[in-house]
């Protein structure tokens, strides 16, 4: 993008500190280059700031510090700007929306268009999106028809759709029943392969183990451990951040697996 | 939409008190000369100024409470959800009770400005105080009913004070009526949503981003807190402007955007547009039930939009549960 920037290539960030109100949710955060081609999921307990970082990446809450992408700093951009970079999926599209899928994407679209396409080729690349994403069938179907799965993919669609450099993507498979998690995770890689930066949130750490290049595990506003899934995951970290037994073990297929024995005692 | 609304004035146009034959209308219309003097002036400067202020109070109403409804992200919003039309009524009390007036207006508009210039105030008021603490809907919804709360107040305090004649002029005006209709107020019904119109059009997709959501929204690159104030600004205007010229008419602004959204969904393309019809249509023909609901004399509007409303809404809502 804007080759010959100062600065490294991919997302740096640098001293961000984040949160919402008067209340730091993360604090004095520094880490990257997370490079294209990359899949990194933010993972952590409830309330261990995933949401907020990846909100804060996105220009949607509070936050000071450094932003970069591809050397040139993201933080206090319009957001019209913003969003020419990075594209951010929420976990959940309302239902009660009465929009069609088709409509959503190019409302997606049509927020910041660019002067050069016409409405013809808009249309085309919001149903390319859908296509890929396999529910194009859907396209003309309003989203309270939609199961909250489909919704989600349209929501991804949206996101598709507007081919952002850098991806964030909130529990991307919150909603998504077993096949469709494996289908959007290895769509996130295909993105990743385009020459895309991929960041989400997840919740299932075998998930993230299987899909991720990098894991950034955090606890209470602050990074424990970064890096290749296999180095980050231990049975000490599992128990110092989440308190609980665990098991991190390969399958005879060599793929990295957390096993969960037990969670200790509440409080 | 565009028919049924064309219909719907057309059939305001030839009803009213004075019972003229409908070949008689459309001849007093056409041609300035073909009826008694009398009966041309109630053609044309009565029956023609009336039915257009229903048309366009209904499409300025509708068309502020779809918008309304997409910003405050809530289906029950109105143009009035936020203190605008108590304003206006607070406007509209101290013209009428008290005779406070705003130098260099003369007698004839002083109501009418009062209550504009007090919807048009609440606004900024609204926002003033949003400032304070964010510009997410709910903190508007709050200060805006506090605001509703406080001005009612206002409103009863100077209905208290005043005489037995204000008192019956001030509960006329608050019913809403078309009776004050003329062509002044045509024009500048017609300049507000001239005005207004292509602003809300021109921030269609960005108000149907909106509606999933702020979040989204804002990743998408929408400036929502921007958008929000200038829709406002649209909303009061339309909104004071409408009060200022029929009263305070109920739930045109609340009724008038579901029906659009039944009919083509919440894509702003459509439904901007297709608001202001159904409003527009919706007033029409509440204008002409006023009409001929009890022979010969004209109920207020704002009753009989109430009365046919309410029923209308409550349809939709039993209908429409899980899009609540």
């Amino acid at each position: 993008m804007s080759a010959g920037s100062q600065g490294a290539a991919g997302l740096v960030v640098e001293g961000l500190t984040a949160g919402y109100g008067r209340e730091d949710i993360i604090r004095d955060l520094t880490f990257g280059p997370f490079l294209e081609g990359e899949v990194t999921m933010l993972v952590g307990p409830n309330a261990a700031g995933k949401s907020t970082l990846l909100r804060a990446l996105a220009g949607l809450v509070r936050a000071t510090g450094s932003v970069r992408l591809d050397g040139a700093e993201l933080t206090g951009l319009a957001p019209a700007k913003r969003a020419r970079h990075a594209s951010f999926m929420p976990q959940d599209l309302p239902g009660r929306v009465d929009l069609t899928a088709l409509e959503s994407v190019l409302s997606a679209l049509m927020v910041t268009p660019d002067r050069s396409d016409d409405a013809s080729v808009i249309r085309e690349r919001a149903l390319a999106a859908l296509e890929r994403l396999g529910i194009a069938g859907h396209a003309l179907e309003p989203l309270g028809r939609l199961s909250g799965g489909q919704r989600q993919l349209v929501g991804l669609a949206q996101v598709l759709a507007r081919e952002p450099r850098l991806i964030l993507l909130d529990e991307p498979t919150s909603a998504l029943d077993l096949r469709y998690q494996v289908i959007v995770m290895r769509l996130l890689r295909a993105l990743a392969a385009e020459g895309r930066i991929v960041v989400g949130v997840l919740h299932d750490l075998t998930l993230a183990a299987r899909w991720s290049d990098r894991i950034v595990l955090l606890d209470d506003g602050a990074i424990v451990a970064s890096g290749p899934p296999d180095q980050t995951f231990t049975v000490e970290r599992l128990r110092a951040v989440y308190g609980v037994e665990s098991r991190v073990e390969r399958c005879s297929e060599g793929t990295l697996q957390v096993l969960v024995d037990d969670a200790g005692e509440l409080g | 939409m565009a028919t049924a609304a064309v219909l719907a004035f057309a059939l305001d146009l030839v009803t009213g008190p004075s019972d003229l034959p409908v070949w008689d209308v459309v001849r007093g219309l056409f041609d300035g000369s073909a009826l008694p003097a009398a009966q041309s002036f109630i053609v044309r400067d009565v029956r023609l100024p009336g039915a257009l202020t229903a048309v366009l109070v209904g499409a300025a109403l509708s068309l502020a409470g779809a918008e309304m409804q997409t910003i405050l992200n809530n289906p029950l919003a109105s143009p009035f959800t936020l203190g605008v039309s108590a304003a206006a009524t607070l406007g509209a009390a101290l013209a009428i009770a008290l005779g406070v007036s705003i130098p260099g207006i003369g007698e004839a508009w002083l109501v009418s400005a009062n209550a504009f210039l007090f919807a048009v105030g609440s606004v900024f008021l609204l926002q003033a105080l949003a400032r304070l603490r964010g510009r997410g809907p709910e903190t508007l919804v709050l200060f805006g009913i506090a605001l509703v709360f406080a001005f009612n107040a206002l409103v009863g305090l100077i209905q208290f004070l005043s005489s037995q004649q204000a008192l019956q002029q001030l509960v006329f005006w608050s019913l809403g009526s078309l009776g004050g209709a003329n062509w002044t107020s045509v024009l500048l019904l017609s300049l507000a949503v001239a005005l207004t119109f292509p602003f809300s059009y021109a921030a269609r997709w960005r108000m149907t981003a909106l509606s999933m959501g702020d979040e989204r929204a804002r990743s998408f690159g929408v400036a929502v807190g921007r958008l929000r104030f200038a829709s406002l600004i649209r909303v009061s205007l339309l909104a004071a402007v409408a009060v200022a010229f029929a009263g305070t008419i109920g739930f045109v602004g609340l009724v008038g955007p579901h029906l659009a959204r039944l009919i083509v969904g919440e894509d702003h393309r459509f439904l901007l547009p297709a608001s202001a019809l159904s409003g527009a249509l919706v007033l029409s023909l509440a204008s002409t039930a006023s009409k001929t609901v009890v022979p010969g004399a004209i109920v207020p509007l704002g009753i009989v939009t109430a009365l046919i409303g309410v029923p209308a809404f409550l349809a939709l809502i039993v209908g429409r549960r899980e899009r609540l």
